[in-house]
Protein backbone atom coordinates (compact mmCIF):
# COMPACT_ATOMS: atom_id res chain seq x y z
CA UNK A 1 0.00 0.00 0.00
CA UNK A 2 2.89 2.34 0.84
CA UNK A 3 4.34 1.72 -2.62
CA UNK A 4 1.04 2.55 -4.33
CA UNK A 5 0.70 5.66 -2.17
CA UNK A 6 4.19 6.79 -3.11
CA UNK A 7 3.53 6.23 -6.82
CA UNK A 8 0.32 8.25 -6.56
CA UNK A 9 2.18 11.04 -4.77
CA UNK A 10 4.88 11.11 -7.46
CA UNK A 11 2.21 11.27 -10.16
CA UNK A 12 0.57 14.23 -8.39
CA UNK A 13 3.92 16.00 -8.00
CA UNK A 14 4.72 15.39 -11.68
CA UNK A 15 1.31 16.72 -12.78
CA UNK A 16 1.65 19.87 -10.66
CA UNK A 17 5.23 20.47 -11.89
CA UNK A 18 4.33 19.95 -15.56
CA UNK A 19 1.40 22.31 -15.09
CA UNK A 20 2.79 25.09 -12.92
CA UNK A 21 6.51 25.30 -13.82
CA UNK A 22 6.02 26.00 -17.57
CA UNK A 23 3.28 28.46 -16.63
CA UNK A 24 5.66 30.25 -14.23
CA UNK A 25 8.43 30.29 -16.86
CA UNK A 26 6.08 31.70 -19.51
CA UNK A 27 4.69 34.24 -17.04
CA UNK A 28 8.15 35.50 -16.08
CA UNK A 29 9.65 35.52 -19.57
CA UNK A 30 6.68 36.91 -21.53
CA UNK A 31 7.60 39.95 -23.59
CA UNK A 32 5.29 42.33 -25.47
CA UNK A 33 4.91 41.21 -29.06
CA UNK A 34 4.32 43.67 -31.87
CA UNK A 35 1.15 42.76 -33.70
CA UNK A 36 0.53 45.18 -36.56
CA UNK A 37 -2.95 46.21 -37.65
CA UNK A 38 -3.27 45.26 -41.29
CA UNK A 39 -6.04 45.90 -43.81
CA UNK A 40 -6.08 45.40 -47.55
CA UNK A 41 -6.19 48.62 -49.50
CA UNK A 42 -7.93 48.44 -52.87
CA UNK A 43 -6.32 51.77 -53.74
CA UNK A 44 -2.76 50.41 -53.79
CA UNK A 45 -3.70 46.74 -54.18
CA UNK A 46 -1.52 45.98 -51.20
CA UNK A 47 -1.81 45.59 -47.45
CA UNK A 48 -1.76 48.88 -45.52
CA UNK A 49 0.00 48.40 -42.21
CA UNK A 50 -0.25 50.39 -39.00
CA UNK A 51 2.38 49.43 -36.49
CA UNK A 52 4.36 50.68 -33.55
CA UNK A 53 8.06 51.40 -33.92
CA UNK A 54 9.97 52.73 -30.92
CA UNK A 55 6.79 54.04 -29.36
CA UNK A 56 5.73 55.82 -32.54
CA UNK A 57 2.87 54.79 -34.82
CA UNK A 58 4.00 54.33 -38.42
CA UNK A 59 1.95 53.63 -41.55
CA UNK A 60 3.55 51.55 -44.28
CA UNK A 61 2.72 49.06 -47.02
CA UNK A 62 4.42 45.80 -47.92
CA UNK A 63 6.64 47.56 -50.48
CA UNK A 64 8.15 49.71 -47.75
CA UNK A 65 6.37 52.95 -48.68
CA UNK A 66 5.67 55.17 -45.68
CA UNK A 67 2.48 57.18 -45.29
CA UNK A 68 1.18 59.94 -43.04
CA UNK A 69 -1.96 59.30 -40.97
CA UNK A 70 -4.09 61.21 -43.50
CA UNK A 71 -2.56 59.32 -46.43
CA UNK A 72 -3.22 56.06 -44.59
CA UNK A 73 -6.88 57.06 -44.16
CA UNK A 74 -7.04 57.77 -47.88
CA UNK A 75 -5.63 54.31 -48.62
CA UNK A 76 -8.57 52.82 -46.72
CA UNK A 77 -11.47 55.21 -47.36
CA UNK A 78 -14.02 52.41 -46.82
CA UNK A 79 -12.91 51.99 -43.19
CA UNK A 80 -12.00 55.58 -42.34
CA UNK A 81 -14.92 57.23 -44.13
CA UNK A 82 -16.02 59.13 -41.03
CA UNK A 83 -12.57 60.65 -40.52
CA UNK A 84 -12.30 61.53 -44.22
CA UNK A 85 -15.78 63.08 -44.15
CA UNK A 86 -14.74 65.15 -41.12
CA UNK A 87 -11.60 66.21 -43.04
CA UNK A 88 -13.81 66.98 -46.07
CA UNK A 89 -11.70 64.64 -48.17
CA UNK A 90 -14.09 61.73 -48.64
CA UNK A 91 -14.13 60.85 -52.36
CA UNK A 92 -17.52 60.77 -54.05
CA UNK A 93 -16.60 57.78 -56.20
CA UNK A 94 -14.47 54.75 -55.47
CA UNK A 95 -13.32 52.53 -58.32
CA UNK A 96 -15.99 54.02 -60.55
CA UNK A 97 -18.78 53.52 -58.03
CA UNK A 98 -20.54 56.52 -56.46
CA UNK A 99 -20.20 56.40 -52.68
CA UNK A 100 -21.16 58.44 -49.66
CA UNK A 101 -20.53 58.17 -45.94
CA UNK A 102 -23.68 56.15 -45.23
CA UNK A 103 -23.06 53.64 -48.00
CA UNK A 104 -19.45 53.08 -46.98
CA UNK A 105 -20.18 52.65 -43.27
CA UNK A 106 -23.23 50.44 -43.93
CA UNK A 107 -21.21 48.12 -46.14
CA UNK A 108 -18.49 47.58 -43.52
CA UNK A 109 -18.58 44.31 -41.64
CA UNK A 110 -16.68 42.47 -38.95
CA UNK A 111 -16.85 38.82 -37.99
CA UNK A 112 -14.78 37.28 -35.21
CA UNK A 113 -14.75 33.54 -34.58
CA UNK A 114 -12.81 32.36 -31.54
CA UNK A 115 -12.06 28.69 -30.79
CA UNK A 116 -14.13 28.88 -27.59
CA UNK A 117 -17.09 30.24 -29.60
CA UNK A 118 -17.01 27.18 -31.82
CA UNK A 119 -15.90 24.47 -29.44
CA UNK A 120 -16.62 25.98 -25.99
CA UNK A 121 -19.27 24.93 -23.48
CA UNK A 122 -22.76 26.36 -23.74
CA UNK A 123 -26.19 25.58 -22.36
CA UNK A 124 -28.18 24.01 -25.23
CA UNK A 125 -31.09 26.44 -25.17
CA UNK A 126 -31.55 28.97 -27.96
CA UNK A 127 -33.70 32.04 -28.54
CA UNK A 128 -35.67 32.67 -31.72
CA UNK A 129 -36.26 36.33 -32.50
CA UNK A 130 -39.28 37.63 -34.37
CA UNK A 131 -37.74 38.57 -37.73
CA UNK A 132 -40.69 40.49 -39.11
CA UNK A 133 -42.26 42.29 -36.18
CA UNK A 134 -42.61 45.59 -38.00
CA UNK A 135 -40.66 47.28 -35.19
CA UNK A 136 -37.28 48.84 -35.88
CA UNK A 137 -35.71 47.37 -32.76
CA UNK A 138 -35.60 43.69 -31.96
CA UNK A 139 -37.02 42.43 -28.69
CA UNK A 140 -35.79 39.48 -26.66
CA UNK A 141 -38.15 36.57 -27.33
CA UNK A 142 -40.49 35.40 -24.54
CA UNK A 143 -39.34 31.80 -24.92
CA UNK A 144 -36.32 29.61 -25.54
CA UNK A 145 -36.13 26.53 -27.71
CA UNK A 146 -34.38 23.19 -27.42
CA UNK A 147 -33.72 20.58 -30.07
CA UNK A 148 -33.84 16.93 -29.20
CA UNK A 149 -33.64 13.81 -31.35
CA UNK A 150 -37.12 14.16 -32.80
CA UNK A 151 -38.47 17.66 -32.27
CA UNK A 152 -38.01 21.37 -31.60
CA UNK A 153 -39.55 22.54 -28.33
CA UNK A 154 -40.33 26.06 -27.14
CA UNK A 155 -40.44 26.77 -23.39
CA UNK A 156 -42.03 29.94 -22.06
CA UNK A 157 -39.61 31.97 -19.98
CA UNK A 158 -42.39 33.48 -17.87
CA UNK A 159 -43.62 30.23 -16.32
CA UNK A 160 -41.22 27.48 -17.48
CA UNK A 161 -43.96 25.69 -19.41
CA UNK A 162 -43.89 24.07 -22.81
CA UNK A 163 -45.50 25.96 -25.68
CA UNK A 164 -46.88 22.85 -27.35
CA UNK A 165 -48.55 24.61 -30.27
CA UNK A 166 -45.47 26.59 -31.32
CA UNK A 167 -43.26 23.53 -30.81
CA UNK A 168 -45.49 21.45 -33.09
CA UNK A 169 -45.61 24.25 -35.71
CA UNK A 170 -41.84 24.50 -35.95
CA UNK A 171 -41.25 20.74 -35.80
CA UNK A 172 -43.81 20.12 -38.57
CA UNK A 173 -42.43 22.92 -40.72
CA UNK A 174 -38.90 21.54 -40.37
CA UNK A 175 -40.05 18.05 -41.31
CA UNK A 176 -42.08 19.43 -44.21
CA UNK A 177 -38.99 20.84 -45.91
CA UNK A 178 -37.03 17.62 -45.38
CA UNK A 179 -35.16 18.31 -42.14
CA UNK A 180 -33.93 15.06 -40.59
CA UNK A 181 -33.62 15.12 -36.81
CA UNK A 182 -31.40 15.21 -34.78
CA UNK A 183 -29.77 18.55 -35.44
CA UNK A 184 -25.98 18.47 -35.76
CA UNK A 185 -25.10 22.17 -35.69
CA UNK A 186 -27.08 25.22 -34.57
CA UNK A 187 -25.91 28.75 -35.29
CA UNK A 188 -27.50 32.08 -34.49
CA UNK A 189 -26.82 35.40 -32.84
CA UNK A 190 -28.64 36.16 -29.60
CA UNK A 191 -28.63 39.92 -29.20
CA UNK A 192 -31.45 42.41 -29.39
CA UNK A 193 -28.83 45.00 -30.40
CA UNK A 194 -28.37 43.54 -33.88
CA UNK A 195 -29.91 45.53 -36.71
CA UNK A 196 -32.12 42.75 -38.04
CA UNK A 197 -32.59 39.03 -37.62
CA UNK A 198 -31.51 36.30 -40.02
CA UNK A 199 -32.73 33.53 -37.72
CA UNK A 200 -30.76 30.33 -37.32
CA UNK A 201 -28.75 27.97 -39.48
CA UNK A 202 -29.41 24.30 -38.67
CA UNK A 203 -27.41 21.41 -40.06
CA UNK A 204 -29.39 18.19 -39.93
CA UNK A 205 -28.25 14.59 -39.45
CA UNK A 206 -27.80 14.20 -43.21
CA UNK A 207 -25.55 17.24 -43.52
CA UNK A 208 -28.21 19.45 -45.14
CA UNK A 209 -28.36 23.14 -44.28
CA UNK A 210 -31.54 25.01 -43.30
CA UNK A 211 -32.35 28.61 -42.48
CA UNK A 212 -34.97 28.73 -39.70
CA UNK A 213 -36.72 31.98 -38.84
CA UNK A 214 -39.86 33.19 -37.17
CA UNK A 215 -41.92 35.73 -39.10
CA UNK A 216 -45.10 37.11 -37.53
CA UNK A 217 -45.03 34.23 -35.06
CA UNK A 218 -44.97 31.60 -37.82
CA UNK A 219 -42.06 29.31 -38.67
CA UNK A 220 -40.20 29.99 -41.90
CA UNK A 221 -37.82 27.21 -42.88
CA UNK A 222 -35.77 27.25 -46.07
CA UNK A 223 -33.48 24.50 -47.24
CA UNK A 224 -30.23 25.90 -48.59
CA UNK A 225 -28.97 24.04 -51.62
CA UNK A 226 -25.38 22.97 -51.09
CA UNK A 227 -22.86 22.20 -53.83
CA UNK A 228 -22.25 18.48 -54.35
CA UNK A 229 -20.20 16.91 -51.58
CA UNK A 230 -20.17 20.00 -49.34
CA UNK A 231 -21.18 19.34 -45.72
CA UNK A 232 -21.14 22.31 -43.33
CA UNK A 233 -19.60 21.57 -39.95
CA UNK A 234 -19.41 25.01 -38.32
CA UNK A 235 -21.99 27.62 -39.37
CA UNK A 236 -22.26 31.27 -38.39
CA UNK A 237 -25.19 33.57 -39.10
CA UNK A 238 -24.16 37.01 -40.33
CA UNK A 239 -26.35 40.02 -39.75
CA UNK A 240 -24.26 42.67 -41.50
CA UNK A 241 -26.01 45.93 -42.28
CA UNK A 242 -25.28 45.51 -45.98
CA UNK A 243 -27.41 42.31 -46.05
CA UNK A 244 -25.24 40.66 -48.71
CA UNK A 245 -24.95 37.39 -46.83
CA UNK A 246 -27.05 35.10 -44.70
CA UNK A 247 -24.09 33.45 -43.05
CA UNK A 248 -20.79 31.72 -43.50
CA UNK A 249 -19.68 28.18 -42.82
CA UNK A 250 -16.67 25.89 -42.76
CA UNK A 251 -16.70 22.31 -43.98
CA UNK A 252 -14.87 19.41 -42.32
CA UNK A 253 -11.66 20.27 -44.18
CA UNK A 254 -11.82 23.88 -42.92
CA UNK A 255 -12.80 25.35 -46.27
CA UNK A 256 -14.58 28.70 -45.85
CA UNK A 257 -17.89 29.35 -47.66
CA UNK A 258 -20.23 32.35 -47.79
CA UNK A 259 -24.01 32.06 -48.14
CA UNK A 260 -24.75 35.08 -50.27
CA UNK A 261 -28.10 36.85 -50.41
CA UNK A 262 -30.67 37.38 -51.78
CA UNK A 263 -30.69 33.86 -53.30
CA UNK A 264 -28.79 31.93 -50.58
CA UNK A 265 -26.14 30.95 -53.12
CA UNK A 266 -23.13 29.17 -51.67
CA UNK A 267 -19.80 30.64 -52.74
CA UNK A 268 -16.57 28.84 -51.92
CA UNK A 269 -13.89 31.34 -51.00
CA UNK A 270 -10.31 30.92 -52.16
CA UNK A 271 -9.01 30.92 -48.59
CA UNK A 272 -6.90 27.86 -47.81
CA UNK A 273 -8.46 25.51 -45.21
CA UNK A 274 -8.57 26.95 -41.70
CA UNK A 275 -8.37 25.06 -38.40
CA UNK A 276 -10.79 26.97 -36.16
CA UNK A 277 -9.53 25.16 -33.08
CA UNK A 278 -6.07 26.71 -33.36
CA UNK A 279 -6.82 30.40 -33.05
CA UNK A 280 -8.88 33.45 -33.96
CA UNK A 281 -10.53 33.89 -37.34
CA UNK A 282 -11.26 37.56 -37.91
CA UNK A 283 -12.85 39.25 -40.91
CA UNK A 284 -13.00 42.97 -41.53
CA UNK A 285 -14.67 43.77 -44.78
CA UNK A 286 -16.03 46.55 -46.94
CA UNK A 287 -18.00 46.75 -50.17
CA UNK A 288 -14.95 45.85 -52.27
CA UNK A 289 -12.71 43.52 -50.28
CA UNK A 290 -12.54 41.50 -47.11
CA UNK A 291 -9.37 41.27 -45.03
CA UNK A 292 -9.27 37.93 -43.22
CA UNK A 293 -6.85 37.46 -40.35
CA UNK A 294 -6.13 33.88 -39.29
CA UNK A 295 -4.10 33.33 -36.13
CA UNK A 296 -2.57 30.05 -35.03
CA UNK A 297 0.28 29.06 -32.70
CA UNK A 298 3.01 29.72 -35.27
CA UNK A 299 1.88 32.71 -37.31
CA UNK A 300 -0.67 35.35 -38.14
CA UNK A 301 -1.79 35.31 -41.77
CA UNK A 302 -3.74 38.01 -43.54
CA UNK A 303 -5.70 37.23 -46.69
CA UNK A 304 -7.36 39.78 -48.93
CA UNK A 305 -10.40 38.43 -50.77
CA UNK A 306 -12.70 40.05 -53.28
CA UNK A 307 -16.05 40.89 -51.65
CA UNK A 308 -18.00 39.94 -54.77
CA UNK A 309 -16.55 36.63 -55.96
CA UNK A 310 -14.40 35.79 -52.87
CA UNK A 311 -11.30 35.14 -54.94
CA UNK A 312 -7.95 35.49 -53.21
CA UNK A 313 -6.22 38.79 -53.95
CA UNK A 314 -3.19 38.76 -51.68
CA UNK A 315 -1.67 36.96 -48.72
CA UNK A 316 0.83 38.02 -46.05
CA UNK A 317 1.98 36.46 -42.81
CA UNK A 318 4.24 37.14 -39.87
CA UNK A 319 5.68 34.34 -37.75
CA UNK A 320 5.05 34.40 -34.02
CA UNK A 321 7.91 33.89 -31.59
CA UNK A 322 8.04 30.37 -30.23
CA UNK A 323 9.53 31.20 -26.82
CA UNK A 324 6.45 29.66 -25.21
CA UNK A 325 7.37 26.66 -23.08
CA UNK A 326 4.92 23.82 -23.49
CA UNK A 327 3.25 22.41 -20.41
CA UNK A 328 0.19 20.70 -19.04
CA UNK A 329 -2.99 22.72 -19.12
CA UNK A 330 -6.43 22.05 -17.68
CA UNK A 331 -8.34 24.49 -19.85
CA UNK A 332 -8.98 24.15 -23.57
CA UNK A 333 -11.50 26.22 -25.48
CA UNK A 334 -13.42 26.88 -22.28
CA UNK A 335 -13.60 23.20 -21.28
CA UNK A 336 -11.73 21.78 -18.32
CA UNK A 337 -9.73 18.95 -19.85
CA UNK A 338 -6.15 17.82 -19.64
CA UNK A 339 -4.14 18.93 -22.65
CA UNK A 340 -0.59 19.83 -23.62
CA UNK A 341 -0.24 23.48 -24.51
CA UNK B 1 -14.08 -3.06 14.87
CA UNK B 2 -15.17 -0.91 11.93
CA UNK B 3 -18.32 -0.05 13.84
CA UNK B 4 -16.25 0.86 16.91
CA UNK B 5 -13.95 3.12 14.89
CA UNK B 6 -16.93 4.80 13.30
CA UNK B 7 -18.41 5.31 16.76
CA UNK B 8 -15.12 6.76 18.04
CA UNK B 9 -15.00 9.19 15.12
CA UNK B 10 -18.67 10.02 15.62
CA UNK B 11 -18.14 10.88 19.30
CA UNK B 12 -15.10 12.98 18.44
CA UNK B 13 -16.42 15.01 15.55
CA UNK B 14 -20.21 14.78 15.65
CA UNK B 15 -20.79 18.43 16.57
CA UNK B 16 -18.39 19.64 13.92
CA UNK B 17 -19.96 17.55 11.17
CA UNK B 18 -23.46 18.51 12.31
CA UNK B 19 -22.55 22.19 12.11
CA UNK B 20 -20.72 21.73 8.79
CA UNK B 21 -23.65 19.82 7.32
CA UNK B 22 -26.02 22.59 8.39
CA UNK B 23 -23.77 25.22 6.82
CA UNK B 24 -23.43 23.28 3.53
CA UNK B 25 -27.18 22.68 3.25
CA UNK B 26 -28.04 26.24 4.35
CA UNK B 27 -25.70 27.80 1.78
CA UNK B 28 -27.24 25.59 -0.88
CA UNK B 29 -30.74 26.51 0.24
CA UNK B 30 -29.73 30.17 0.19
CA UNK B 31 -28.42 29.81 -3.38
CA UNK B 32 -31.78 28.29 -4.35
CA UNK B 33 -33.66 31.03 -2.53
CA UNK B 34 -31.46 33.66 -4.21
CA UNK B 35 -32.38 32.31 -7.66
CA UNK B 36 -36.07 32.23 -6.67
CA UNK B 37 -35.95 35.82 -5.41
CA UNK B 38 -34.18 36.90 -8.61
CA UNK B 39 -36.91 35.20 -10.63
CA UNK B 40 -39.53 37.02 -8.59
CA UNK B 41 -37.90 40.45 -8.52
CA UNK B 42 -36.17 40.63 -11.91
CA UNK B 43 -38.53 38.23 -13.68
CA UNK B 44 -37.89 34.72 -14.90
CA UNK B 45 -37.35 36.01 -18.41
CA UNK B 46 -34.44 38.21 -17.31
CA UNK B 47 -33.03 35.43 -15.14
CA UNK B 48 -32.98 32.94 -18.02
CA UNK B 49 -31.53 35.48 -20.41
CA UNK B 50 -28.78 36.40 -17.97
CA UNK B 51 -27.78 32.79 -17.33
CA UNK B 52 -27.80 31.93 -21.06
CA UNK B 53 -26.00 35.09 -22.18
CA UNK B 54 -23.34 35.11 -19.47
CA UNK B 55 -23.04 31.33 -19.06
CA UNK B 56 -23.22 32.00 -15.33
CA UNK B 57 -24.67 29.52 -12.84
CA UNK B 58 -25.40 32.32 -10.31
CA UNK B 59 -24.74 29.94 -7.40
CA UNK B 60 -21.07 30.73 -6.80
CA UNK B 61 -21.91 31.59 -3.18
CA UNK B 62 -21.54 27.89 -2.35
CA UNK B 63 -18.25 27.56 -4.24
CA UNK B 64 -15.79 27.33 -1.32
CA UNK B 65 -18.20 26.09 1.38
CA UNK B 66 -17.65 22.33 0.82
CA UNK B 67 -13.87 22.89 0.65
CA UNK B 68 -13.79 24.77 3.96
CA UNK B 69 -16.09 22.15 5.51
CA UNK B 70 -13.80 19.38 4.26
CA UNK B 71 -10.62 20.96 5.61
CA UNK B 72 -12.39 21.64 8.92
CA UNK B 73 -13.52 18.00 9.03
CA UNK B 74 -9.95 16.74 8.75
CA UNK B 75 -8.77 19.13 11.45
CA UNK B 76 -11.65 18.18 13.77
CA UNK B 77 -10.93 14.47 13.33
CA UNK B 78 -7.15 14.33 13.29
CA UNK B 79 -5.81 17.43 15.07
CA UNK B 80 -6.99 16.21 18.53
CA UNK B 81 -5.43 12.78 17.81
CA UNK B 82 -2.12 14.41 16.94
CA UNK B 83 -2.19 17.07 19.65
CA UNK B 84 -3.13 14.68 22.48
CA UNK B 85 -0.96 11.92 20.98
CA UNK B 86 -4.01 9.62 20.96
CA UNK B 87 -3.15 8.37 17.49
CA UNK B 88 -0.43 6.24 19.05
CA UNK B 89 -3.06 4.58 21.24
CA UNK B 90 -5.44 4.20 18.32
CA UNK B 91 -2.73 2.41 16.35
CA UNK B 92 -2.50 -0.13 19.16
CA UNK B 93 -6.02 -1.30 18.47
CA UNK B 94 -6.15 -4.87 17.13
CA UNK B 95 -6.88 -3.73 13.58
CA UNK B 96 -4.59 -3.23 10.59
CA UNK B 97 -3.15 0.28 10.43
CA UNK B 98 -4.20 0.79 6.84
CA UNK B 99 -7.71 -0.45 7.62
CA UNK B 100 -7.78 1.77 10.68
CA UNK B 101 -6.85 4.97 8.87
CA UNK B 102 -9.09 3.92 5.99
CA UNK B 103 -12.06 3.58 8.35
CA UNK B 104 -11.36 6.96 9.93
CA UNK B 105 -11.15 8.62 6.50
CA UNK B 106 -14.23 6.77 5.30
CA UNK B 107 -16.19 8.19 8.21
CA UNK B 108 -15.14 11.72 7.25
CA UNK B 109 -15.88 11.18 3.58
CA UNK B 110 -19.35 9.82 4.35
CA UNK B 111 -19.94 12.70 6.76
CA UNK B 112 -19.22 15.10 3.88
CA UNK B 113 -20.89 13.19 1.05
CA UNK B 114 -24.26 12.94 2.84
CA UNK B 115 -24.74 16.71 3.38
CA UNK B 116 -23.30 17.38 -0.09
CA UNK B 117 -25.92 15.13 -1.69
CA UNK B 118 -28.58 16.74 0.48
CA UNK B 119 -27.35 20.20 -0.55
CA UNK B 120 -27.47 19.25 -4.24
CA UNK B 121 -30.99 17.89 -3.76
CA UNK B 122 -32.15 21.03 -1.92
CA UNK B 123 -30.73 23.30 -4.62
CA UNK B 124 -32.17 21.27 -7.49
CA UNK B 125 -35.62 21.02 -5.87
CA UNK B 126 -35.70 24.72 -5.09
CA UNK B 127 -35.16 25.69 -8.75
CA UNK B 128 -37.25 22.99 -10.39
CA UNK B 129 -40.15 25.38 -11.09
CA UNK B 130 -38.21 28.40 -12.23
CA UNK B 131 -35.53 26.98 -14.51
CA UNK B 132 -35.67 24.55 -17.42
CA UNK B 133 -33.98 21.17 -17.31
CA UNK B 134 -30.91 22.28 -19.31
CA UNK B 135 -30.09 25.13 -16.91
CA UNK B 136 -30.72 22.94 -13.86
CA UNK B 137 -28.31 20.33 -15.23
CA UNK B 138 -25.77 23.06 -16.00
CA UNK B 139 -26.02 24.30 -12.40
CA UNK B 140 -25.56 20.74 -11.14
CA UNK B 141 -22.50 20.30 -13.35
CA UNK B 142 -21.11 23.64 -12.14
CA UNK B 143 -21.48 22.69 -8.47
CA UNK B 144 -20.21 19.08 -8.68
CA UNK B 145 -16.48 20.03 -8.82
CA UNK B 146 -17.00 22.26 -5.76
CA UNK B 147 -18.49 19.39 -3.77
CA UNK B 148 -15.70 17.11 -5.00
CA UNK B 149 -13.26 19.81 -3.80
CA UNK B 150 -14.77 19.31 -0.34
CA UNK B 151 -13.78 15.63 -0.40
CA UNK B 152 -10.35 16.48 -1.86
CA UNK B 153 -9.85 19.20 0.76
CA UNK B 154 -10.72 16.73 3.50
CA UNK B 155 -8.34 13.99 2.24
CA UNK B 156 -5.48 16.41 1.58
CA UNK B 157 -5.94 18.17 4.93
CA UNK B 158 -5.92 14.73 6.63
CA UNK B 159 -2.63 13.98 4.88
CA UNK B 160 -1.18 17.27 6.16
CA UNK B 161 -2.55 17.03 9.72
CA UNK B 162 -1.41 13.41 10.15
CA UNK B 163 2.10 14.33 9.04
CA UNK B 164 4.26 14.65 12.19
CA UNK B 165 7.17 16.47 10.47
CA UNK B 166 6.54 20.19 10.06
CA UNK B 167 8.92 20.64 7.13
CA UNK B 168 7.03 17.95 5.22
CA UNK B 169 3.73 19.49 6.27
CA UNK B 170 4.65 22.75 4.56
CA UNK B 171 5.44 21.25 1.17
CA UNK B 172 2.38 19.02 1.48
CA UNK B 173 0.28 22.15 2.01
CA UNK B 174 1.79 23.77 -1.07
CA UNK B 175 1.15 20.68 -3.21
CA UNK B 176 -2.38 20.42 -1.79
CA UNK B 177 -3.10 24.04 -2.70
CA UNK B 178 -2.17 23.36 -6.33
CA UNK B 179 -4.26 20.18 -6.43
CA UNK B 180 -7.25 22.05 -4.99
CA UNK B 181 -6.80 24.71 -7.69
CA UNK B 182 -7.80 22.10 -10.30
CA UNK B 183 -11.33 22.04 -8.85
CA UNK B 184 -11.73 25.81 -9.31
CA UNK B 185 -10.31 26.43 -12.78
CA UNK B 186 -13.51 27.95 -14.13
CA UNK B 187 -17.03 28.73 -12.93
CA UNK B 188 -18.54 28.19 -16.37
CA UNK B 189 -21.40 25.69 -16.04
CA UNK B 190 -20.80 22.38 -17.85
CA UNK B 191 -17.12 23.24 -18.47
CA UNK B 192 -16.09 20.35 -16.20
CA UNK B 193 -18.19 17.75 -18.05
CA UNK B 194 -15.24 16.15 -19.96
CA UNK B 195 -13.23 15.96 -16.72
CA UNK B 196 -15.81 14.79 -14.20
CA UNK B 197 -14.97 11.12 -14.72
CA UNK B 198 -11.29 11.51 -13.82
CA UNK B 199 -12.09 13.88 -10.97
CA UNK B 200 -14.46 11.26 -9.54
CA UNK B 201 -11.73 8.59 -9.88
CA UNK B 202 -8.73 10.56 -8.65
CA UNK B 203 -10.37 12.38 -5.73
CA UNK B 204 -11.09 9.30 -3.53
CA UNK B 205 -7.59 8.04 -4.40
CA UNK B 206 -6.17 11.01 -2.43
CA UNK B 207 -6.82 8.92 0.70
CA UNK B 208 -3.69 6.95 -0.28
CA UNK B 209 -1.56 9.94 0.74
CA UNK B 210 -2.53 9.62 4.40
CA UNK B 211 -0.81 6.23 4.45
CA UNK B 212 2.51 8.03 3.89
CA UNK B 213 1.91 10.42 6.79
CA UNK B 214 0.90 7.47 8.95
CA UNK B 215 4.17 5.71 8.06
CA UNK B 216 6.15 8.77 9.17
CA UNK B 217 4.16 8.83 12.40
CA UNK B 218 4.69 5.12 13.06
CA UNK B 219 8.41 5.49 12.45
CA UNK B 220 8.48 8.23 15.07
CA UNK B 221 9.73 10.96 12.70
CA UNK B 222 9.36 14.39 14.24
CA UNK B 223 11.08 17.77 14.10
Amino acid sequence: MTKISKIYLYILVAVVCLWQLPWLFNFLTATPEERPFILYSSAIKDFAIRKNESGKTVYVDLNGNTYSKHQYDLLLPEYFARQLAADKSLPDTLFGQPVDLKLLTDENLTLRIKPETVFGPYIPLFQMFESKSGNVDLEMPPDVFRLDDTKMEFINKADNTLNAEKSADFTNELKKVGFEFPVVDVAGNVSEKKKYDNGYLFTDSEGCLFNVKMEQGRPVVRKIELPNGVVPTHCFVTEFIGRHSLGVFFDAAGQFYVITQPYNKIVKTELPPVDLGKGDFFVMGNMFTWTVRVTDEEKITWYAIDANNFSLLKKYYIPLSDSHLGGLSFLKNGWVRVNWK
Amino acid sequence: MLKAIFYKEFIKSRWYYLAASLVIVCFSAYAGLYLNRLAELAGMQNLWEYILAKNDSLVTIIKYVPLIAGIGGAVSQFAPEMYRKCLKLTLHLPYGHIKLIGAMLLFGVVALVVPSLLAILVLQLSIINILPYEIRIAILQATLPWFMAGIAGYLLASWVVLQPVWKKRIWQMVLSAFIIKIYFITDTPIAYVPSLWWIVITTPALCLLSVLSLNDFKEGRQD
